[in-house]
């Protein structure tokens, strides 16, 4: 062997505590700052990173799942909110293109613009049947009084009967004027006719010319059933009611109106003042009839 | 060093400021030259660095840096031969006795010539290389017997015999001078 033979070396090799404590005391050398330096920097470059203290490692790792945690809480804290809040952001549909469009009727396409037509025409019908009959009551002073002579004189001509008939029209077309503006009708049954704002301004137009005064109807021209109807329809129970009370008018105790009912059957109305003596009985139904009225009613 | 490997540099970091001392005092006892000494330890941690793709674990990080430092302090012999000794030639282990010997037949004359920088590195300078060699593996590197063979590249028995006389003789030199 290479050692020395005169050399006897221990059988053990283990370490001696002294040795040790003596070396650690005298051996404390250390490379120089620049040495490093150099070498920590050309580790750094080797795998192209930044100096860094020790334990950022983790902080860095959880940047991302942090970042995206926190990005998804308040996105759903979000859409709750506005859910709970606002539904009606959430669930409203986009606007139709043709309610979004300001473009002219003829920008639309032609069976659209006959439905439109169409829907105007029938909220055109409605109104005027509605306004009817809200205008009756309103123009009863004058309307039942000259339907009390229509009915008392059975002598007045079909055209003056017409002329009436214009009149009340008339008055019934100012009394719908006054209740509801066109436009804001047209523009109420627009939306379910699905029609655009300015077909609604086309078709107000048209409703703003069709409430204006009619002209007097020809003696020979018949009235249109399709104006007439459902103006007729409207009006009956009101017309009625008024010429009942324009009939009953003064008859304020029963003496009065068996008076009545005798004058009627002296002038030949019978149908007439059969009808008074049944408004009696029902305004008076415990009233006892005298015999000479008595007679032709039903128990 | 898997760590790093795997890019990042806060590995070396601290890989680095656990083993710079030992590496630096291995290699700065081994040649006697604190200027070779300093060259040989960037040496050694550039090589480490270049070979961080290729690392391999094969043994402890501990061995494998010392088996490096070795290799750059047999360059180093092999570089300057005119005076010096060669790790790895177990053939020249007379030569390396020659040399490494104390000028003076009497080492205690030789060992009270190098109390005076310091008793006990003295007696660690007069050693023999090859012993001197496992001497600081043993308590730089913190190796046994086997690692230091791994880390020199000779067998057990070898590096047992060196490491045992080297401690005999730092023991006897010790209390010679206490």
């Amino acid at each position: 062997m290479s050692e020395r033979p005169d050399f006897t070396p221990p059988q053990d090799p283990a370490r001696d505590p002294q040795l040790d404590r003596a070396y650690r005391e005298s051996a404390r050398d250390e490379p120089p700052a620049r040495l490093d330096d150099a070498i920590r920097a050309a580790a750094r470059r080797e795998v192209g990173a930044r100096p860094q203290a020790y334990g950022g490692g983790g902080l860095r790792a959880w940047r991302v799942p942090v970042s995206i945690a926190a990005m998804l809480v308040v996105g759903v804290s979000i859409v709750t909110l506005v859910r709970e809040e606002h539904p009606e952001v959430l669930q409203a549909s986009p606007p139709a293109p043709a309610a979004q469009a300001p473009s002219p009727l003829r920008d639309v396409a032609p069976e659209r613009q006959q439905a439109a037509v169409d829907a105007a025409a029938r909220h055109k019908d409605a109104v005027t049947s509605q306004a009817s009959a809200q205008a009756v009551p309103e123009a009863k002073p004058d309307a039942a009084a000259k339907l009390r002579e229509e009915s008392k004189e059975s002598s007045i001509t079909q055209p003056k009967r017409e002329e009436r008939f214009n009149e009340q029209e008339t008055s019934a077309s100012a009394a719908r004027n006054r209740t509801e503006p066109p436009l804001e009708n047209a523009r109420r049954a627009a939306p379910a006719a699905g029609i655009s704002e300015a077909q609604t301004s086309e078709a107000a137009a048209d409703h703003a010319v069709s409430a204006a005064p009619r002209p007097a109807l020809r003696a020979d021209s018949p009235v249109p059933a399709t104006a007439a109807a459902p103006s007729a329809e409207g009006r009956m129970p009101s017309l009625a009611k008024a010429q009942a009370e324009g009939d009953y008018a003064g008859l304020d105790t029963p003496d009065k109106w068996l008076a009545r009912i005798r004058e009627l059957r002296k002038q030949g109305r019978l149908t007439e003042a059969a009808k008074v003596l049944a408004e009696f009985r029902q305004r008076h139904p415990g009233y006892v009839l005298p015999p000479d009225l008595a007679d032709g009613i039903k128990p | 060093m898997l760590a790093y490997r795997a890019g990042d540099a806060a590995a070396f970091d601290l890989l680095y400021a656990r083993h710079k001392g030992g590496v630096f005092r291995y290699l700065l006892r081994l040649v006697q030259d604190r200027g070779a000494a300093e060259e040989l330890f960037q040496d050694v941690w550039m090589n480490l660095i270049k070979a961080r793709a290729a690392y391999r674990v094969q043994a402890k990080f501990t061995t494998y840096l010392y088996r490096v430092a070795h290799n750059r302090a047999i360059d180093h012999f092999r570089a300057h031969k005119g005076g010096q000794v060669s790790l790895d030639d177990e053939d020249a282990s007379a030569e390396v006795l020659a040399i490494a010997a104390p000028a003076s037949a009497d080492p205690a004359v030789q060992v009270e010539h190098r109390l005076a920088a310091g008793k006990l590195l003295g007696l660690i300078e007069a050693l023999p290389a090859l012993q001197r060699e496992a001497f600081l593996l043993h308590e730089e590197g913190g190796m046994g017997v086997d690692e230091i063979a791994a880390a020199t590249g000779v067998n057990r028995e070898t590096a047992k015999s060196r490491l045992r006389y080297a401690l005999a003789k730092l023991r006897a030199g010790t209390r010679a001078y206490t």
